[in-house]
């Protein structure tokens, strides 16, 4: 969406030059490819935006909005929100022709200030029941953050709530986000005492219990970096801080990396997320889609194999110990 | 309790591993019940062997392997005939060692899920540049080995 030009904002399917994003089509085929290999399929929505020659997420220039990005004016709020509506809405109808199962729009992590969610609310109010209308899967919102909510929102209008598992930290203090800093050092018993200290501090764990409804941890990063645990997907930006890692392709130090850390962590928040707690599951990122990253987890054995554990997939298909490893093929660091 | 040795652990840590090249090895189960003792003996052939030490053995951390192995606790306990009682307090895959006469023997037991705590198996899948529809069928095929159900589509993690 280009916010250049106050009163006519829209939002633009296909890329143009300032945007990297995908055209719709492609998420329809990336459905259809998903159903084909057995998944139910969600689909979250996501707009960058253009504004004074910075792109980068829509919602990070509303009025409000943390950073140093230019903010849009108060007025032309509207405008936006109904453009992010006509765009969600389209989506909705597209998603249903290729019958996704569950839908996730809009952005609820924001902190802007109250006129803005007000307005963001009152488009929610009126864009949900239009997207039912189209629509027949399951319509989820969120994110919740552990330590509460950036705004009220009325969860009557939805189905199910997803918390963003973003900045949970698996070695230090709860609601502290890197101050003080966590442990790199730390194993499973560990760090799950810590997350049992979150899930105990934080309000957002427990959003989905006081509305009655389902809530499903996402943002879950276990990514193979030293110190991961604590900075979660901040650490390109936190952690290169820290540690001196510049890129996510191409890590300076290799010392820095990890495979038993995600391992942890992904079973420490199982254990305390889902076995000790009400989540529906971890939504764990990502199988890469568009080439080879070391924080694919289909390049990291050991994670791999303990989440098939977890899922109770074809062990012989993903863990390296097996008699007949068949996924092996594909880590790029094996033989 | 990070280190559940039981005697010549330190020594053991630097002890090669001979379970596999030898007539000596570890016997017992390979797959394990979550809080169910399980019972490990060190056998030679058919020989029942009384190892020094018994210890649960961890990936270090910065492991760079890739082996799955998890830091969770095991309980052990040795018993007077040599051999151990292991008890896995959560689902993991863990390794144990024996120690006897400077040599250290491992086995590795995993323990899954009695029945899956996991109401909606998601993995996240992502696309945020140019979809290359091979590369990306090939790795939603290898995903669905996984054991997942659900996938999340989105961007910008």
């Amino acid at each position: 969406m280009d916010l250049n030009t106050p009163g006519s904002y829209t939002y633009t399917d296909q890329p143009g030059g300032w945007c990297n994003a995908n055209p719709l089509s492609d998420v329809a085929w990336l459905v259809d490819e998903l159903h084909a290999n057995g998944f139910k399929v969600m689909i979250q929505p996501s707009v960058y935006a253009t504004y004074e020659s910075i792109v980068d997420q829509l919602q990070l220039f509303l009025p409000g909005a943390i950073g140093t990005y230019p903010k849009v004016d108060l007025s032309q709020v509207p405008a936006l929100f109904n453009a992010w509506s006509k765009m969600a809405v389209d989506l909705a109808t597209l998603m249903a022709q290729h019958q996704a199962e569950m839908f996730l729009p809009g952005t609820h992590d924001t902190v802007v200030d109250s006129t803005t969610s007000d307005l963001w609310n009152a488009t929610a109010a009126t864009m949900l029941p239009s997207i039912r209308s189209v629509y027949k899967g399951q319509i989820w919102w969120g994110p919740i953050q552990q330590c509460g909510d950036a705004f009220p929102f009325d969860y009557s209008l939805v189905d199910g709530i997803w918390f963003s598992g973003l900045l949970v930290s698996a070695s230090s203090p709860p609601c502290t986000f890197l101050s003080p800093p966590g442990l790199n050092n730390v194993h499973a018993e560990q760090m799950l005492s810590f997350i049992r200290a979150d899930r105990a501090a934080g309000s957002g764990f427990s959003v989905g219990q006081k509305q009655g409804l389902p809530m499903l941890w996402m943002d879950f990063n276990p990514y193979p970096i030293d110190g991961m645990n604590y900075v979660g997907s901040h650490w390109a930006g936190m952690a290169g801080i820290a540690h001196g890692i510049a890129s996510d392709m191409v890590p300076t130090d290799p010392g820095l990396r990890d495979f038993q850390e995600p391992v942890d962590y992904l079973d420490a928040v199982m254990e305390a997320g889902v076995v000790e707690s009400s989540f529906q599951a971890v939504a764990v990122n990502s199988v890469y889609l568009v080439g080879p990253g070391f924080v694919n987890i289909l390049e990291q054995p050991a994670l791999l194999a303990s989440l098939t554990n977890w899922f109770g997939g074809d062990w012989n298909y993903t863990h390296p110990a097996s008699p007949t490893p068949r996924l092996m093929c594909c880590f790029r660091y094996c033989p | 309790m990070r280190l559940v040795s039981l005697g010549l652990s330190l020594l053991a840590a630097h002890l090669p591993l001979w379970g596999q090249t030898t007539s000596v090895a570890i016997s017992g189960p390979t797959r394990g019940v979550q809080a169910q003792p399980m019972t490990f003996r060190l056998m030679n052939g058919s020989q029942q062997l009384k190892p020094d030490s018994w210890r649960q053995l961890y990936n270090p951390d910065r492991y760079l392997g890739n082996e799955y192995v998890s830091s969770f606790d095991l309980q052990l306990q040795a018993n007077g005939d040599g051999s151990l009682t292991a008890t896995a307090p959560y689902p993991e895959r863990y390794k144990i060692a024996a120690v006897q006469g400077g040599q250290q023997y491992a086995a590795a037991v995993v323990v899954p899920p009695t029945t899956s705590p996991v109401k909606m198996k998601v993995l996240s899948f992502l696309l945020n540049s140019q979809l290359d529809k091979v590369h990306a069928a090939s790795q939603i095929a290898l995903a669905s080995h996984i054991g997942a159900d659900w996938a999340y589509v989105g961007d910008s993690f």
